[in-house]
């Protein structure tokens, strides 16, 4: 069974995780839909975040930068 | 006239398109949101002239953000559409394709980037798209021009989409439908380039190689306007232009008007390019020998970087220290942008977010970014007291930019908006395409800086004839020497910096100042008003209260930094 649901700053760096939800406003959640982060796809941090600064996730062929506190509020699924 | 429009994500290469459509050249770059209004040309569609707009970058039609508004506003009064496409990313692509396709106008897809999709080891079968989505697709190669002759063939024969309106969830299980339908991936180990990538963003790697990378940047374009203007430029000037200059000289009376005006006056009986301040000989000498060599060596290395795709990676490396400043990481764009001009640095202000982010840059671009005619100026007037001298400057002006942003974060309302940027492929961009580029921006120094360059000498010859600037310097005088410790006449110098600090420059470099006087008066020079290309961007940018605001701050910073290196030094 997967375990329950963590925001992706606490997620190991170079593990594929699957989103599962994204709190926040709607400005932040279309924003993240429209680089094509949304619930149901795989996304792979590349480096931890550094001095609180942004983490960079790889999903599909794109890699996009995102600030520590939008990675907060993507809520993934690490799988076992 | 026929409106075609140009649309698809940031940086899939519409802008290039575009050059290739209407054979106008426009500035185009490795990172999304180069192009930040709109551009407009003419293309020859089916035998008729059509007016083709290049539409800012979008991810969707949802209006999400200014420039997606515009997008949806610009959709309802278009003929057609060209979508750009990148085919190394069709997943997120498509998604735009669809939303478009909605919008029921002729439309073709252009599969950019194509090569690209080739050797990454994706295969698009296009004959398959065409048919899911009932609309020709072209594969395209922009930067050699490959597939631009067909996709406006079919553009002309292309017939209005016939889509329902889906909602955004269909949207994305359609795309998931098409992509898994028409592409397949072969599995590649990383290439160099997506390695290098890695490590040029994780930190640990990164910073390093960020020093490094700027370090480098720094010497070579030292480097190369060093070696311009000491081994070609110099030499030539001094061989070529100097008989011609004594011969004109030479017809005119050398106490007269025109003299003054043209050759300027003579240092020990001699023309002294640098001194002598009239339009022939310094105005001419300034514009090309000092300050041409270091635009050009700043925009080749500029041009590489920013095509190559180093700079989101350098915005994800700053963003920390950004917040600081009230501002995020993208915001390396315009300060970078400003190193070569303040103007282009300030438009680019416009990938910001918030109006309290525009202004914050727009301000720190303007007060402490040195553009590469003043560094220039910096280099060529203190660099040969030392290099300490002109490190004091550079030094100073990275402290108020620093000071000024935490006041400014402090002072204005809100807080910086978190960092949301793609990070583009590594691509080795072709000469052709840097040089096209360093070309367009050569070309826009030569016609609007230039000009301005000689009408400010000329009017500062006019105005010294006329002994306006003496009545000035009475009236400015407590200022200029108790505060700064400058002499009366360094006033005429602040003034024209209005006009061109480059020429000010020069102006301060004929006043025999002492080295620390100099340091003062070019941190002031740097700091206070804008020159007059700058300060009309600015107006256009933030308004006239955003105008008056990022002026107050100016003035204010200047005068406190002078009179506190006037004590310090």
């Amino acid at each position: 069974m997967p375990s329950s649901p963590i925001p992706l700053t606490e997620a190991a760096a170079g593990v594929s995780v699957l989103v599962k939800e994204i709190e926040g406003g709607h400005g932040v959640q279309d924003r993240l839909k429209s680089l094509g982060i949304r619930s149901g796809v795989h996304v792979v941090k590349i480096a931890d975040s550094f001095a609180h600064g942004p983490i960079v996730v790889k999903h599909g062929r794109t890699q996009t930068a995102l600030g520590r506190g939008i990675c907060q509020k993507i809520l993934v699924e690490v799988p076992e | 006239m026929k409106r075609v429009l140009l649309m698809g994500n940031p940086n899939v290469g519409k802008s290039v398109v575009f050059s290739r459509l209407t054979g106008v050249h426009v500035i185009s770059s490795n990172y999304p949101g180069t192009t930040v209004e709109f551009l407009q040309g003419h293309m020859m569609l089916g035998g008729e002239r059509s007016l083709l707009i290049d539409v800012p970058g979008t991810y969707g039609l949802e209006a999400t953000c200014k420039a997606e508004e515009i997008a949806v506003d610009m959709l309802r009064d278009a003929d057609a559409v060209i979508n750009v496409v990148d085919a190394t990313n069709l997943e997120r692509s498509l998604h735009l394709t669809l939303h478009l396709q909605e919008a029921g106008r002729p439309m073709v897809v252009a599969l950019n980037i194509w090569d690209d999709a080739l050797h990454k080891g994706i295969r698009i079968d296009v004959a398959a798209l065409e048919n899911e989505l009932g609309m020709p697709v072209v594969p395209t190669v922009a930067v050699t021009g490959e597939g631009i002759k067909e996709l406006v063939e079919s553009l002309a024969t292309a017939s209005p989409s016939a889509v329902p309106s889906r909602t955004e969830e269909d949207r994305w299980k359609e795309v998931g439908r098409i992509v898994e339908r028409v592409q397949t991936i072969e599995h590649r180990h990383h290439t160099f380039l997506e390695w290098f990538g890695d490590l040029t963003v994780k930190p640990s790697t990164g910073l390093p190689i960020a020093v490094l990378v700027l370090i480098t940047a720094f010497v070579v374009i030292r480097v190369i306007g060093e070696g311009l203007i000491g081994f070609v430029l110099d030499p030539l000037f001094d061989t070529l232009w100097m008989p011609v200059l004594n011969r004109i000289g030479g017809l005119m009376d050398p106490h007269g008007l025109l003299h003054a005006t043209l050759v300027g006056s003579l240092i020990n009986g001699e023309i002294d390019f640098k001194q002598s301040f009239g339009l022939l000989s310094t105005g001419v000498y300034v514009g090309f020998v000092m300050v041409f060599p270091y635009v050009l060596s700043f925009y080749v290395v500029l041009g590489y970087l920013e095509d190559f795709g180093y700079l989101p990676r350098l915005a994800v490396l700053l963003d920390t220290i950004m917040h600081r400043l009230g501002l995020h990481g993208w915001a390396v764009i315009p300060m970078l942008l400003g190193f070569g001009c303040n103007v282009p640095g300030i438009m680019a202000t416009r990938v910001l977010e918030s109006k309290r982010e525009r202004l914050i840059a727009s301000a720190l671009v303007a007060i402490a970014v040195p553009c590469a005619s003043l560094q220039a100026m910096m280099w060529g007037i203190l660099g040969h007291y030392g290099v300490r001298y002109v490190a004091m400057v550079y030094g100073t002006l990275f402290l108020v930019w620093i000071v000024t942003g935490r006041i400014l974060n402090a002072l204005l309302k809100g807080g910086s908006p978190e960092l949301i940027l793609e990070i583009p492929a590594y691509r080795f961009p072709p000469v052709r395409v840097i040089a096209s580029k360093l070309w367009l921006r050569l070309w826009s120094y030569f016609r609007e800086a230039v000009p301005f360059v000689l009408l400010g000498v000329v009017v500062v010859n006019v105005l010294h004839y006329v002994a306006f600037f003496d009545i000035l310097a009475t009236w400015t005088a407590p200022i200029i020497t108790r505060v700064f410790g400058l002499p009366q006449e360094a006033v005429l110098a602040l003034i024209v910096g209005f006009f061109r600090k480059d020429v000010a420059v020069g102006m301060l470099g004929a006043l025999q100042l002492a080295p620390k006087q100099l340091v003062v008066s070019v941190t002031v020079l740097a700091m206070s008003f804008p020159c007059i290309a700058t300060f009309v961007v600015l107006a256009k940018e933030l308004g006239f209260t955003g105008l008056l605001k990022s002026m107050a701050i100016m003035l204010a910073a200047a005068f406190v930094v002078g009179a506190a290196l006037n004590i310090v030094l």
